[in-house]
């Protein structure tokens, strides 16, 4: 079946032997380990002496200076282009080549000069900021032309500089020479905010006038240890900006420089997390004095290799395949055949199965296939999206390749072209476009064309209930399976089996009733309608011994029908995207038909334009093409016989974040 | 009947196209705020929360393609301008209500629903797909809007 079956193992070693055994189990990413102190049987013979997770702080600080080194030397890379930016593409090397970066390559020096650089460029950024503030503030005072050192206070004098509220300067002057003719005010700029005033005033009348100013909302603006007029200063701001800049690029240059150790960096990084993994791994093991215990899962089709490489590579090491205990579930790893291993993507998404039930991914495939191909309904757009993820899968295979959801994509793209050219879809209705000269082009349309949506709505809307009434029927078909399969017969007759014919048995009635089939069927589909809902309504609450309570849950489990009802129509959203993609696609031809027209620039806007709607379209409605069918999915025909809980498989390996070793074991 | 003129289909399909045209702003305005609050946090996630962002956005599809439909109807898009009697107008004119309303409403709650799924994969990346999942729960309903508007339109006899 599609859940590899999962072998217990235990793997006992002496300690000597520890490192080498976990860097191999590392590479051979088949082992699940799994806590030897949960579940384990034979505490008193082995007992793992740490609690908790097992860290090594030098170990993670080292890492992070490296990738803080590593982040800050990422802004000075040369732009990589949209798309390598945008999927970072990892280094990558053989085995030797990463060990001897490893070896060689000393990180020390480098993360220290990249910390003092990054630390100066800060320095030289925040004083780049005081300065911009300072000038920002002497801006009003531009046109004050006395040094700051003339204004200080004199024996008789005093100088204040500050910001009066508008309009009520000559009001204050009014006042001040009621008091004294010992006061003078410059008005040195009119602002928005206010009037930017020097006060000058005799000693004698200070208080008086300060408060005075006070009352008039006067706020005094003080500028310490400035030295020259406010003119002069602004200058001199301007000058140390341009000074700043030039430093913060002299170390942007020196950083530049650095970054071709970025890479050593990068493997480093990735050696030193793995190593980091391997620690911590070792709480998860049962240890006595010489030797320790690793306890795990491993998929049965990995057991030969693994079994052959770690007894071929290690004598101090025992293999000791374990029972299964009955409380024990097994972490799940889905195999599938490789065309549809993509699509585990999507049972991975919703959530593993658990280890007694079917792996959906093979049954969702040919589902998911169609139904993307429906909702897009372009031929022409679905060459352009294989043959994008053509070119990505090719270019980047060793990156993107692991991806499953490329995958999933690229056959989205492929199953469009099938359903573009059913329906008659290439970039819309351009065909219709065409000089008669391409007149070929319509007439192999028309041959692979079955129906035209826009005509046939109702085949179209037809179609997508047709589809969603036999995807649900055969998750009621997979929940009979299950339930036989796992041995409980009367569950499979009285609920999924029931709900299979009664679904059926209405349809057949329905037909009978339109006349579509014959008349007799009907009779057989009332009865069958009849028996499958009183088995409903009778047997789906077998535990409750409260006869009324039973038929009145089993009455409420029959009004149930109503949802299978909303799910069918739910498979309408196949035809209503489909024909959105075939308008939107017409209505960017039929705008591109418009501007052809125009003199001159025609043919330019025309591309243009062209080019841009329909990119558009396919990017919209191939993500809807992908939300809604995964909804579908989802929501319509997993509940049907899913049940889920499974732990997903996760072998212990390296995970590297920067690098892609090429020469791997498998 | 004499023909009268586009004024109520054309009313129709601008009803159809702005009132679902308003409901994606408004729902993409609201996730694309959340999106933008976990951007500045970290601006790595910005391909996948983009998928939470632009879902709003069908509506204002559906709406347009609701117009269209409409424009098409009357043959003003490649074709010969049909002549409408009142009670052909009027038809029309109803069959534009159900995505218009439909898109409008679901996709200002699209947009909540998108924004506390951007929320959830910012402390939760491998939650994203969930969230879409929701999302496209909402939009169930604009779509439904949608099939009732062409199916009317096409049930119009003209």
């Amino acid at each position: 079946m599609a859940i590899s079956p999962m072998k217990k193992v235990n793997i006992i070693a002496h300690r000597g032997i520890q490192a080498d055994l976990l860097q191999r189990l590392q590479d051979l990413e088949a082992l699940h380990i799994s806590d030897f102190r949960e579940g384990s049987t034979d505490q008193g013979k082995a007992t793992s002496h740490k609690n908790g997770e097992v860290t090594d702080e030098r170990l993670e600080a080292r890492i992070s200076n490296i990738q803080s080194a590593i982040n800050y030397l990422s802004q000075f890379e040369e732009s990589r282009g949209l798309i390598s930016g945008v999927l970072s593409p990892k280094i990558i090397l053989s085995r030797e080549q990463f060990q001897r970066v490893v070896d060689a390559f000393d990180e020390v020096a480098v993360v220290q000069q990249c910390r003092d650089l990054e630390k100066e460029a800060n320095d030289l950024f925040s004083e780049i900021g005081r300065v911009e503030f300072l000038m920002d503030q002497l801006t009003p005072w531009i046109d004050l032309d006395v040094p700051f050192e003339d204004l200080a206070p004199t024996e008789y004098t005093t100088t204040l500089l500050g910001l009066l509220p508008p309009k009520i300067l000559p009001d204050l002057r009014m006042k001040a020479l009621n008091l004294t003719e010992t006061f003078e005010v410059v008005n040195v700029h009119q602002g928005k905010e206010g009037t930017y005033l020097v006060a000058i005033f005799h000693n004698a009348f200070k208080q008086d006038l300060l408060d005075l100013l006070k009352g008039f909302g006067f706020e005094e603006m003080k500028f310490p240890d400035l030295k020259g007029t406010p003119r002069e200063i602004y200058q001199r701001g301007i000058s140390r900006i341009r000074e700043l800049r030039q430093m913060i690029h002299t170390i942007g240059e020196k950083s530049r420089a650095l970054v071709h150790h970025r890479h050593n960096l990068q493997v480093l990084y990735d050696n030193l997390s793995s190593q980091l993994q391997r620690k911590k791994a070792e709480c998860h093991f049962g240890q006595t004095s010489d030797t320790f215990v690793i306890e795990g899962w491993v998929p049965a089709g990995k057991w030969p290799n693994f079994q052959e490489q770690l007894n071929g590579e290690f004598d101090e090491l025992a293999l000791v395949e374990a029972e299964q205990m009955d409380r024990e579930t097994p972490p799940i790893c889905l195999d599938n055949p490789k065309p549809i291993r993509p699509f585990e993507v999507i049972t991975e998404l919703y959530g593993m199965p658990n280890s007694r039930e079917f792996d959906p991914s093979p049954f969702l495939a040919p589902f998911f296939f169609i139904f993307f191909g429906l909702c897009l309904t372009d031929a022409a757009y679905g060459i352009i999206i294989t043959a994008t993820f053509l070119f990505l899968l090719k270019k980047y295979r060793a990156t993107l390749g692991k991806i499953k959801l490329m995958w999933v994509l690229l056959f989205g793209g492929i199953s469009a072209i099938f359903m573009g050219a059913i329906t008659g879809g290439w970039f819309g209705d351009l065909v219709n476009y065409l000089p008669p000269s391409l007149n070929f082009l319509k007439k192999g349309r028309e041959v692979l064309m079955v129906f035209n949506p826009m005509d046939q709505v109702m085949t179209f809307i037809l179609i997508a209930l047709i589809l969603g009434f036999i995807q649900i029927c055969f998750g009621l078909v997979i929940r009979t399976v299950r339930n036989i399969r796992n041995g409980d017969l009367v569950e499979a007759l009285c609920s999924p089996l029931a709900w299979l014919i009664l679904i059926n048995s209405i349809v057949l009635v329905f037909l009978g009733y339109k006349g579509t089939l014959p008349p007799f069927l009907k009779t057989i589909g009332l009865a069958m309608v009849g028996l499958s809902s009183l088995t409903i309504v009778l047997f789906t609450d077998r535990t409750t011994p409260n006869r009324i309570l039973r038929i009145a849950w089993g009455v409420f489990e029959l009004y149930g029908i109503t949802s299978y009802l909303g799910d069918v129509l739910s498979y309408l959203r196949l035809f209503a995207l489909g024909l959105a993609t075939a308008v939107v696609a017409m209505v960017v031809n039929l705008l591109g038909s418009m501007v052809l027209s125009w003199p001159y620039v025609g043919w330019a806007v025309f591309i243009l334009l062209f080019t841009i709607g329909h990119l558009f379209n396919i990017v919209i409605n191939g993500l809807g093409a992908f939300v809604h069918t995964l909804r579908l999915h989802y929501v319509e025909f997993f509940p049907k016989f899913f049940q889920g809980g499974g732990k997903p498989f996760r072998p212990f390996q390296k995970n590297p974040k920067y690098t892609i070793i090429t020469d791997g074991l498998q | 009947m004499d023909f009268i003129g586009y004024a109520i289909p054309f009313a129709g399909a601008a009803i159809a196209i702005f009132l679902a045209g308003f409901g994606s702003s408004v729902g993409i305005s609201t996730a694309g705020q959340a999106a933008d609050g976990v951007l500045t946090e970290d601006p790595d996630k910005f391909p996948s929360l983009l998928i939470l962002v632009v879902l709003p956005g069908t509506q204002g599809i559906y709406g347009l393609l609701g117009g269209f439909l409409i424009m098409f109807k009357l043959g003003l898009l490649g074709g010969t301008p049909v002549s409408l009697n009142l009670v052909q107008s009027w038809q029309i004119f109803f069959a534009a209500l159900p995505v218009g309303f439909a898109s409008w409403i679901s996709g200002i709650h699209q947009g909540k629903v998108c924004a506390a799924g951007v929320a959830m994969a910012a402390r939760r990346p491998e939650t994203l797909m969930k969230g879409v999942i929701y999302g496209a729960m909402v939009e169930t309903y604009a779509i439904f809007g949608l099939i009732t508007t062409i199916l009317l339109l096409w049930s119009i006899k003209i």
